[in-house]
This record gives structure tokens, C-alpha cells and sequence, in this order.
């Protein structure tokens, strides 16, 4: 058997240099798809983390109902928007107590922006 | 296999491109891993959003609720008002007038009850609804604003209503019902309510929808379950538990005073007069419902038997149907 290797390696035998030629662009472009495929990766990653950290911050913001200065990444919507009550399919509103009949309920939206196209929303009473 | 090897080893043709044919396979393979995983973390990130977005819109409502229900008095007076018109004659014998059996001026004493809705804080500020001797049916009495703690008051102390949709609040017997006189067996009072908003940026409104039930005991006891109405099948849902502090006090004032006397054969053998008094007694009840959060919970974790839950879903960590502890 080891004879017959060592034989095989000192062989003159070999391929045309067209076959040669072909299985290195094939190779060549293997190795290129699989770098091009590993750097997007990564970017997609680092992207990935980058928002998550806007995300997280943005969210610690919104369950605190606050929104810090500078931070474009939550936004306070704040206007007459109110609440409304409808209580067994009635279509009419109804107030959670007597003293909001005559004062609504308003209130602020905390809105995060950090995940593109999935804004998430929490509200608060004025 | 052996001889498949030898065949090869003696073999005289190259194997470059069956190499680099592999060499491909291996990198496509490592290739789609990669970006996959990426994608799938990136995914992951937008998923988190949505869940979320479930778990703020339940949870600013259950702390809206909390905000706007916890601590806040709840008083409802009733004044039963009852008046008694006595004739009582006075006929002469010897040289004094003797009194007489008194009778009813109209045969019997005549009653009346109020029901005065009020949630007047100790300071004495808020609202103040007299629903008058015309009681109301729920829930489509016109005489009342519509105050969901307030309807919850009347609830707790005159009951659901009947068939008919209507609370016997001014009767003797709801007159007399305390918390206690409703008895601990008595069936959990349900409904449904939901929370809208009126915010118009695009999407806000229907991602904040929010669906509740309420389910109010005999012990008062007021449980309230709230999830997400977004119309996707994953429910998020909170159970806010109440308790009630209640308060009863009585009073009575009475008040009584001659209306007239009248004389009869003046001028004749037999004289008599008859004197009229009026006497009013007029009891007021004022029990006074304040209910605290004493827990808020995830699923029917902390809901008791009975409470109502999203129907179709699956609330319990574990499986199965939601039918509380």
C-alpha cells in the first residue's frame, strides 16, 4: 500500500492546465462568496447590536414614562389624546371614576423608534 | 472499498476540479450558516419589539387602572323617609278632655326611598347624583353619568341586575343590604370593558387596544383582568386583584309637630276635636367603598375561580384552560 502511494506521488500523470485552470476560479470564487457571505454576516451583527442598545435604552425610557433629553430614539407624543372606557360592547364612553365625567382622561404616549418599522408605545396619565 | 482506494491510488486522472467542487460545497454550507444565524439575530430583535409592545400595551393600562381606581372612595347614601299623619280624638268627660286611640290619617304610614350616588372625598370635592325615588336599570339608566367604579359601587351593594336589567335600589330590602347581607356564596358579578384611544398616529391606537373583564364578589372582592386586543394570537394579560375597605354609618332624625286640631259638636252635648300630628323619620345610609390594588399578577395566577379570561386563549404558564387557583 505504501509503495503504491509513493509510486502514485512520483508519478508524471497529470490534467490538462484548462481543468486546472477552471478548478481554481472555482475555488477562487468559493472562498470570495464565503468572505463577501462572513462580512455582510457581521455587519448585519454589528447592526443588529447597535440597535438592540438603542432598543434597550429606548425601552428603559419607556417603561419609566420619560424621555431624556437629546435621545431622538423615543419621542413624547403629548396633544388632547385620550382614554376611553366601553363597558359590556356599549358603544358609549364611560369615565373610570366620577371625578373624570367632566375632566378626561389624557393622556402621553412614550413612543421608541429604535426598531425600524416596530415602534413600541407606552402611555401614561397626564 | 479497499479496491475502490487502489483503483484510485493507480488511477492516472487529476481530481482538481472534484476538489474545488467540494471546496465550494463546503464554502456555501459555511456561507448560508453564517448569514442565517445573523438574519435570525436580527429577527429575533423585531420579534422582541412586538412581544414587547404586547406587555407595555397591558401594562400602562393595569397602571392607568391602578392610578385611576386605587384608593378612591365610592359613596352611595340612601335616605328612607318615612311620614305618619296620626288623627287622635280628644272627647270630653267630666270637665276634661280625654285622649283617644290614634289612628292613621290615611291608614297607614307612607315611605320613601332616595338613593343619592355621590363620590365626594373627604374634602368634600367631586360629583354628587341624586338618582331619586325612580330607580335606574343598568345599563342603560339615562338619570346617572356613566362612572365604571361608581356602577361597581351600586353593583356591590343593590346587586346585578335581573333579568329585566333593572336594580332594586329602592326597596326596604336594599335599603337594609349591607356587604355582609349579600352573602359569601353568592355567584361573582361579570363584564366585559374595553380601552380604546384616540390618538391618530398611524397604528398607535390599534397596537395600545386593550381587552378587560371584571368579575366583582360577594365578598367584594374586585378582580380585573386585562390583555391585548391587537388582534394577534399571542395574549399578553395582567390580573389586577382589588379588595374593598367598606364603610356603613346610620343615622336617624325625627321630627314630629302638631298639623291642626279640629272641633266637632262644639255647640252640642258631646264636644270633641281631633289634633293631627305629623311626625318624619328620616333614616340616611351612607356606605362608603374604597378599593386598593393588592396585587397585580400575570395570567390567572392570582384570579380566583370564576374570573373571566380572553376567550380562546391559553392563559396558564403550564396549558390548559385558565380557570384560576
Amino acid at each position: 500500500m505504501e509503495h503504491k502511494a509513493l509510486k502514485k506521488l512520483e508519478s508524471q500523470g497529470g490534467e490538462t492546465i484548462a481543468e486546472l485552470l477552471v478548478a481554481l476560479l472555482i475555488a477562487a470564487l468559493a472562498l470570495t462568496m464565503l468572505a463577501s457571505m462572513i462580512s455582510s454576516s457581521s455587519k448585519v451583527i454589528l447592526r443588529s447590536m447597535d440597535s438592540m442598545e438603542k432598543y434597550v435604552a429606548a425601552e428603559n425610557q419607556i417603561s419609566a414614562h420619560e424621555k431624556k433629553s437629546g435621545d431622538d430614539n423615543v419621542r413624547e407624543l403629548e396633544g388632547d389624546f385620550t382614554v376611553t372606557l366601553h363597558v359590556n360592547g356599549n358603544g358609549d364612553a364611560w369615565a373610570l371614576t366620577d371625578d373624570r365625567l367632566e375632566e378626561p382622561l389624557k393622556v402621553t404616549y412614550y413612543v421608541a423608534d429604535a426598531i425600524k418599522g416596530k415602534p413600541v408605545v407606552s402611555y401614561a396619565v397626564k | 472499498m479497499t479496491g475502490k482506494t487502489m483503483g484510485k491510488l493507480r488511477s492516472r486522472r487529476g481530481a482538481s476540479l472534484l476538489a474545488a467542487l467540494f471546496v465550494f460545497l463546503v464554502c456555501s454550507v459555511i456561507g448560508i450558516v453564517v448569514v442565517t444565524a445573523a438574519t435570525a439575530a436580527a429577527g429575533r430583535a423585531s420579534k422582541l419589539a412586538e412581544n414587547d409592545q404586547r406587555y407595555f400595551s397591558v401594562a400602562s393600562a393595569a397602571e392607568l387602572l391602578t392610578q385611576e381606581l386605587s384608593g378612591k372612595p365610592v359613596t352611595i347614601q340612601r335616605v328612607k323617609t318615612t311620614e305618619e299623619i296620626v288623627n287622635t280624638d280628644y272627647t270630653l268627660e267630666g270637665s276634661e278632655f280625654q285622649r283617644g286611640t290614634p289612628t292613621y290619617a290615611d291608614g297607614y304610614p307612607t315611605t320613601q326611598y332616595l338613593t343619592v350616588v355621590s363620590t365626594k372625598n373627604s374634602e368634600g370635592e367631586g360629583a354628587e347624583w341624586d338618582v331619586g325615588v325612580d330607580c335606574y336599570t343598568f345599563p342603560d339608566h339615562a338619570t346617572l353619568p356613566r362612572s365604571f367604579l361608581t356602577e361597581l359601587a351600586i353593583r356591590l351593594l343593590f346587586g346585578a341586575p335581573d333579568a329585566h336589567g333593572e336594580i332594586a335600589c329602592n326597596t326596604e330590602e336594599a335599603f337594609a343590604l349591607g356587604l355582609a347581607a349579600r352573602g359569601s356564596g353568592a355567584e361573582a358579578d361579570k363584564g366585559e370593558f374595553d380601552l380604546s384611544h384616540s390618538v391618530t398616529e398611524l397604528g398607535i391606537a390599534e397596537k395600545l387596544k386593550i381587552k378587560g373583564s371584571y368579575s366583582l364578589h360577594s365578598d367584594g372582592t374586585l378582580i380585573l383582568t386585562l390583555w391585548n386586543d391587537d388582534g394577534d394570537d399571542d395574549i399578553f394579560s395582567l390580573v389586577l386583584t382589588m379588595q374593598p375597605e367598606f364603610q356603613e354609618t346610620e343615622s336617624t332624625d325625627v321630627t314630629a309637630g302638631l298639623m291642626g286640631r279640629t272641633w266637632h259638636n262644639l255647640f252640642e252635648a258631646n264636644p270633641y276635636y281631633t289634633e293631627t300630628e305629623k311626625t318624619t323619620t328620616i333614616v340616611t345610609k351612607t356606605a362608603t367603598v374604597t378599593w386598593k390594588v393588592i396585587g397585580i399578577g400575570e395570567s390567572s395566577d392570582v384570579a380566583p375561580a370564576g374570573a373571566l379570561t380572553p376567550e380562546g386563549s391559553d392563559l396558564t404558564p403550564g396549558g390548559g384552560e385558565s380557570e384560576g387557583t
